[in-house]
């Protein structure tokens, strides 16, 4: 690892690792599998730091990595949602401070969100979020463009009946 | 509110919760690679494969519509399965038999390209593997219906952020008689335009021209309005011999397919159209698209344009499935596969994990997976239902149905079904995938076994 990695890498995270792990959280509802998820993803950035042709990308593959380790979590995810939806106030999926916080209308599109498949449920995420264009959210899924506008259709599209029916 | 507002608020207001995070932890060593110097992490489970879910590694395999048949049907190969047989050239003599070959293309890393590896369908036994070109790796491929030849796209070493499907050349796999090697030459097809992918890819039927389908700009900044292109080469000469592009808003993408482009689009069977699959796209707001998947007929006998849908006719249109009670109750589909009579389409479910109405009974609530065989009005009838796995107590079986070659009527198809069962914690169970034939209504297993977290094309 070249002298530069740990510096380089250290404000990278200083940087941009709030928002990874806001985004992990999204995505899994945990923030201890949030962290542990963006500090795996700055550990492989650190130690692949010398053979990364474009350093200016690390950002792309930051958030990459992220999804990736989330998508590990995707079924436990799944499995939370529903139990958000049976018991939405189940004291070990989310706590009564961090419940008031979001707030309940909130909650239950979170918990719609966490419903998504897995694709869907970062596309969604990647374009209301954080913004990203659909090339930024292609390279962070490693899918293509046209999967991104796909899942994100279907993803909002989803969400608007799930809600509905819920109402 | 509008939903949007609502996903955009509540996202917001989740990820506000995180106020404060720990401190990075760096391994003390700056040589990390070193053994033994590294802080001892969770392990992770074995298939990384399942960090991509069943739906996405399914379609990252990106199935293969090639029309490879063969002459004679012989010996203990399951139903309906092609034979190695002499090579012929020209069209197939039973287009509805099972190829005899199939290719695989494995996944490519930074520093391992992809490999080819052409087997037999009915023992599933290897027949010979091909190493690419140097600082070069296989992307697709595509088969004419001689049984014989192949064309494969050549992509550059992927590197860690690099998408798939760019293609740098093109090369002309000829299997030999009797299986007995093989002839790889390089085509003077050129390489696709700079920052453009791959979408679709097929072989005429008597192998002399090779339609490619792609993205024209997929860099371009959004909002994106550009064309695709779909283009028709002489394998002989490597001439483009006519284009289209799509010059509406619409995008044509390859539906649901992550990589690999084969799938896409099916030339018909008597050589004078191209079927293919179109995610029509209309742009409804910022950042928001209505993507509806479609297949459509473009006939090469009438005279050539150059407006791709102008040119062409639907076939299938919104084969989408049906979400009500709060759930999907039919399963969408994986992916479509455009028949080679230019009349309808084929496709495998996906189960979905949608499950919003919270119900733990995963047998009741998901989908079961099928084959379907969709006509003209959108309309589709179930060629085969999967039966349903048995989950042990406290888990569910999640799972996705593709189709990976069907004959020109969809009457006969190669199917992977791919499964998993699901439990509450991290602790996932195995990711198993059956590839088979079905036909009238019988679902055979082929012995062909595949590691679909470490193939990007599996191509009959």
């Amino acid at each position: 690892v070249p002298p530069d990695a740990r510096e380089q890498v250290t404000a990278l995270y200083q940087a941009h690792a709030l928002s990874l792990v806001r985004l992990a959280k999204i995505m899994l509802g945990d923030q201890s599998a949030a962290e542990d998820v963006v500090q795996d993803a700055f550990l492989g950035l650190y130690r692949k730091w010398p053979s990364l042709r474009d350093r200016d990308r690390a950002l792309g593959y930051l958030r990459a990595s992220v999804l990736n380790a989330c998508r590990e979590a995707h079924r436990s995810a799944t499995r939370r949602a529903r139990a958000l939806l049976r018991a939405p106030a189940a004291p070990d999926i989310v706590s009564a401070e961090e419940s008031a916080l979001i707030g309940e209308a909130n909650r239950e599109v979170m918990a719609a969100l966490r419903a998504l498949p897995t694709r869907q449920r970062e596309a969604v995420v990647l374009r209301y979020y954080l913004d990203l264009n659909e090339v930024q959210a292609a390279q962070a899924m490693n899918v293509s463009r046209g999967t991104v506008k796909s899942a994100t259709s279907r993803g909002r599209t989803a969400l608007a009946r799930m809600l509905k029916e819920d109402q | 509110v509008s939903i949007d507002n609502r996903i955009r608020t509540a996202i917001g207001a989740t990820a506000a919760t995180v106020r404060e995070i720990p401190p990075l932890a760096l391994p003390p060593d700056p040589r990390p690679a070193r053994p033994g110097r590294l802080p001892v992490r969770r392990p992770r489970r074995g298939w990384s494969g399942w960090l991509i879910p069943v739906a996405a590694a399914v379609a990252v395999i990106a199935v293969a519509a090639t029309l490879v048949a063969v002459r004679t049907v012989s010996g203990p190969a399951p139903h309906g399965v092609g034979q190695p047989g002499p090579a012929t050239s020209g069209v197939a003599a039973n287009p509805n038999q099972v190829p005899a070959y199939y290719a695989v293309i494995t996944k490519p890393t930074a520093a391992t390209p992809a490999d080819l590896t052409i087997a037999e369908t009915a023992t599933g036994k290897p027949l010979f593997t091909i190493k690419p070109p140097q600082n070069t790796s296989f992307g697709s491929v595509t088969a004419a219906a001689d049984d014989r030849t192949f064309v494969v796209s050549v992509a550059p070493l992927p590197s860690d952020l690099s998408l798939p499907m760019v293609v740098v050349g093109w090369d002309l796999l000829r299997v030999n008689p009797g299986a007995a090697g093989y002839t790889l030459r390089r085509l003077s097809i050129p390489a696709m335009p700079r920052k453009t992918l791959l979408g679709g890819l097929a072989l005429s039927p008597d192998g002399t021209e090779l339609a490619a389908l792609f993205d024209s700009d997929p860099a371009a900044t959004e909002p994106f309005e550009g064309a695709a292109t779909l283009r028709i080469y002489s394998v002989a000469s490597g001439q483009a011999l006519h284009t289209w592009q799509s010059v509406s808003k619409q995008t044509l993408t390859a539906l649901g397919a992550n990589s690999g482009a084969s799938g896409t689009v099916a030339w018909l069977a008597n050589g004078h159209g191209l079927a293919f699959v179109w995610d029509a796209t209309e742009h409804t707001g910022q950042n928001l698209w209505k993507v509806t998947p479609e297949v459509w007929r473009l006939d090469l006998a009438k005279p050539p344009g150059t407006d791709l849908l102008a040119g062409s006719t639907p076939v299938v249109m919104n084969p989408t499935g049906v979400f009500a009670g709060g759930a999907w109750v039919n399963g969408i589909c994986s992916r479509l596969y455009a028949t080679a009579d230019g009349n309808g389409a084929v496709c495998g479910t996906e189960s979905m994990l949608a499950v919003p109405n919270g119900t733990t009974d995963c047998q009741a609530t998901l989908p079961p997976l099928a084959f379907r065989a969709y006509s003209g009005d959108g309309s589709y009838r179930v060629l085969y239902t999967v039966p349903s796995a048995k989950a042990p107590k406290g888990k569910c079986v999640d799972g996705m149905a593709s189709v990976l070659w069907a004959s020109p009527s969809g009457s006969t198809l190669v199917g992977v079904v791919s499964t998993a069962l699901v439990s509450g914690s991290l602790d996932l169970g195995p990711f198993t995938s059956v590839v088979g034939v079905l036909a009238h209504g019988r679902w055979t297993p082929l012995p062909i076994h595949v590691q679909l977290s470490q193939v990007v094309e599996l191509a009959f």
